[in-house]
């Protein structure tokens, strides 16, 4: 239990005059009454140094009751006729346990390392396990963002930013090294309080990430690295990154509601810089992916899947978003197997795409419903939503680059069915639209059969 | 040439570092800290152990630490007085900060509850030197400084750049004694060795360490902002590392030196110096806030509470 401040007043002599309930109680039950000396031994030893002292005193004391006993911060401050008592943080454990019992520092397993920055992101200190990746120097007192990439999460979010925005813990932030290949970790963190409740960073851990979670493909694929395009791709991801996520950051702390040195429509204007920052983040994966797919070299991995058991996870993964709008997501029944031949990241990556779509252009409180078909040859998948549609003179150029249908603000880069189809087409298949104004608009997405 | 200090005999096993410590510890006559604790001894002598490793590590990182503190502890760590005191202070800086850092984060989590239990927003996202971007700068060098003072593993240790000069020297002779005693007699050897102990040794003056990072946070703070202002904040904050800083610089000591005082001294003696105006200006409550965190890990070393 923690209580707010409680107080209480001694005499000259010592003897408890006032005091509130959680005090007065375990005064009384240790068998004194009010006007009395203090009952519990801490107290009473400290109040008596302060009114002998006539200078505060402050102390963590513990005091014994039946079954458990009561931690708390104390103040006592003297006056000519006795003193004030002030306590906080009065926490009431059911059995006696060590007020040490975990460690703020705990050492990184063999694969992961532990990190620190401040509150401003600058890394503190890194340490890593014996099997870990190496990190890359120099780091010390370096922006986290200019070390490593941040890698948006399957739900286009970055798990670091949100959390520094909010001020809160965070995990499952995607990072890779910026000046060395990819050795993508998971990035945790906790924040770190000082004693009077500032933010003063973040301690984690970051551990090796699963690339079969992952459903992007390294933007920057070895066999590839050779093509100019994909290097000059590389250059521009790379110098657009770090900005970006500085800018995201920095407005992000000055939207924050806390800081009460900021107007409010200074703080507003802060958002939409994070909003757009966070917008052109996501084009510079765009970006990065459309110059991936153009190149000569980029081949998609071919290899037998379970296409309804990627549009289950799929939908499971896009639920939170569609829950922000009351959408339904009707995805196909558990027991539903269609085999196809693709890359299962590449088909849940198009799959992301068409149901963020879908979740954008359609109304609240509508259904969006994925279905599952099969020919002789192919397998086919379908989002159909519920949105307004889409003209048929325009269905043709939608797949186009940078092609938004005169739309603007919507957070889309105009590239994320373009993109898809060129994926779909890799593997084989093809994404197609059918619509018609009004009625919503179904996205198919075929892929070839196992062979 | 007898590289042996004076205060250990070749002949003889010198004894035992817990030992020493505790010969040490008793010579302070520190409130409550007649008696070490297992805790705090395992910590002194992990903080040995890793203050050769970095020492040996300088020299040749083909060096077989483990070996060679097995060895010293068969044979008696070549302890010295300056070696035992610069273990101690950080030993126990170290137990001070995370018994602190534990409450530190109690408190907050405390202070983000409402009477009601529910969640609010904490207090404070303020840049903390954020109009005085030397400061800031300081006090990031600071906190690099600080966190260099940890293995690769994230337990505690010297920095080299730390070790005092008659410590660093010690070390370096010591191991270097050690790798041509017991590995190799080969005088060209011996020669590759001498000139890396040289190397390690020249090298060193180009490092940044805690007390190069104290006194210039001192001197950027003082350029800007009352002295006392900041201290009292640095309390207030339980921000440990910026108080030792300012205390140790204002003071002109060592910041384990002050480590030390600031946990063996009486207090009340300690207060008049901490609240005198021409030093560091505490106040009333940050006086009081200080002693409680002090008693509070004399009071933990006296239970044996403390941990690595």
């Amino acid at each position: 239990m923690t209580a707010s401040l409680i107080k209480a007043r001694v005499d000259l002599d010592g003897r408890m005059v006032m005091a509130d309930p959680p005090l007065l109680k375990l005064h009384l039950e240790a068998g004194l009454q009010l006007r009395q000396c203090i009952a519990m031994p801490q107290l009473a030893q400290l109040v008596a140094r302060a009114l002998q002292s006539q200078r505060p005193v402050q102390r963590t004391i513990f005091m014994g009751r039946e079954g458990g006993q009561v931690s708390a911060q104390v103040v006592i401050m003297p006056d000519e006729q006795g003193a004030d008592i002030r306590i906080s943080q009065w926490r009431d454990t059911p059995c006696l346990s060590s007020r040490h019992s975990h460690s703020p520092l705990s050492q990184p397993l063999p694969t992961e390392w532990q990190w620190e920055c401040n509150a401003e992101l600058k890394l503190l200190a890194l340490h890593r396990g014996e099997g870990a990746p190496a990190f890359p120097q120099p780091w010390q007192g370096r922006l986290l963002l200019d070390v490593f990439d941040l890698h948006s999460d399957p739900q286009g979010r970055f798990p670091l930013l949100q959390g520094r925005s909010a001020l809160a813990n965070f995990d499952g932030q995607r990072i890779s090294q910026n000046d060395r290949g990819r050795q993508d970790m998971l990035l945790s963190g906790q924040a770190l309080w000082d004693g009077q409740g500032q933010f003063c960073g973040y301690r984690g851990i970051a551990e090796p990430a699963d690339p079969a979670d992952f459903y992007h493909k390294s933007p920057v694929d070895p066999a590839a690295i050779k093509n100019k395009n994909i290097n000059f791709s590389r250059r521009v991801d790379q110098a657009l990154r770090a900005p970006i996520g500085r800018i995201i950051t920095y407005a992000d702390q000055m939207a924050a509601p806390n800081d009460d040195n900021i107007r409010a429509d200074y703080r507003r204007y802060a958002r939409d810089m994070a909003g757009a920052g966070r917008h052109l983040l996501a084009l510079v994966d765009d970006l990065t992916e459309m110059q991936n797919i153009e190149s000569a070299d980029f081949r998609a991995s071919v290899e037998p899947m379970d296409l309804a058991d990627i549009t289950r996870r799929t939908v499971s993964l896009m639920a939170i978003k569609a829950r922000s709008k009351d959408i339904q997501l009707h995805g196909p029944q558990a027991s539903a197997r269609l085999p196809s031949d693709g890359d299962s990241r590449r088909v849940m990556q198009i799959l992301m795409n068409l149901l963020g779509n879908a979740i954008r252009y359609s109304p609240n409180g509508s259904s969006i419903h994925v279905g599952l078909e099969r020919s002789d040859n192919f397998a086919f998948l379908t989002v159909s939503d519920q949105g307004e549609g889409i003209p048929a003179d325009q269905q043709s150029i939608i797949f186009d680059k940078f092609e938004r249908l005169g739309r603007r603000g919507d957070g889309g880069s105009g590239l994320g069915l373009y993109i898809s189809r060129q994926l779909a087409r890799a593997m084989g298949g093809d994404l197609s639209v059918k619509s018609i104004v009004g009625e919503g608009a179904h996205f198919t997405l075929s892929l070839p059969l196992i062979r | 040439m007898n590289i042996w200090p004076a205060s250990v005999d070749q002949n003889q096993a010198a004894p035992i570092l817990a030992a020493r410590l505790q010969d040490l510890s008793l010579s302070m006559h520190g409130p409550l800290m007649g008696r070490l604790t297992d805790e705090q001894r395992a910590l002194c002598l992990g903080i040995a152990r890793r203050s050769m490793v970095n020492v040996a590590a300088q020299i040749d990182s083909n060096i077989p630490a483990d070996l060679l503190w097995q060895d010293w502890l068969h044979r008696g760590i070549p302890i010295t007085d300056a070696w035992v005191a610069s273990c101690f202070a950080r030993a126990e800086e170290h137990r001070w900060r995370t018994q602190q850092g534990s409450q530190a984060s109690f408190q907050a989590a405390d202070s983000r509850l409402g009477a009601d239990g529910s969640k609010h927003p904490p207090r404070h996202n303020m840049p903390r030197y954020g109009n005085r971007p030397e400061v800031a700068d300081a006090y990031l060098q600071l906190q690099l400084a600080d966190r260099r003072r940890f293995d690769p593993l994230g337990y505690p240790a010297l920095a080299i750049a730390d070790l005092p000069d008659e410590v660093y020297r010690h070390l370096l002779n010591e191991v270097a004694r050690w790798r041509l005693r017991d590995i190799s007699r080969d005088m060209r050897f011996a020669a590759d060795l001498g000139q890396s102990v040289r190397r390690a040794w020249e090298g060193r003056g180009s490092l940044i360490s805690l007390d190069d990072s104290s006194r210039l946070f001192y001197e950027r703070v003082i350029a800007s902002h009352p002295l006392s202002d900041e201290a009292n904040q640095a309390v207030a904050r339980q921000d440990w590392l910026a108080f030792i800083a300012l205390a140790s610089a204002a003071q002109g000591c060592s910041y384990p030196m002050m480590v030390t005082r600031l946990l063996t001294a009486n207090f009340d003696a300690l207060a008049a110096w901490l609240a005198s105006p021409d030093a560091l200006g505490l106040r009333g409550d940050s006086l009081a806030a200080l002693e409680a965190c002090l008693a509070d890990v004399r009071g933990a070393a006296a239970l044996g509470e403390a941990r690595e």
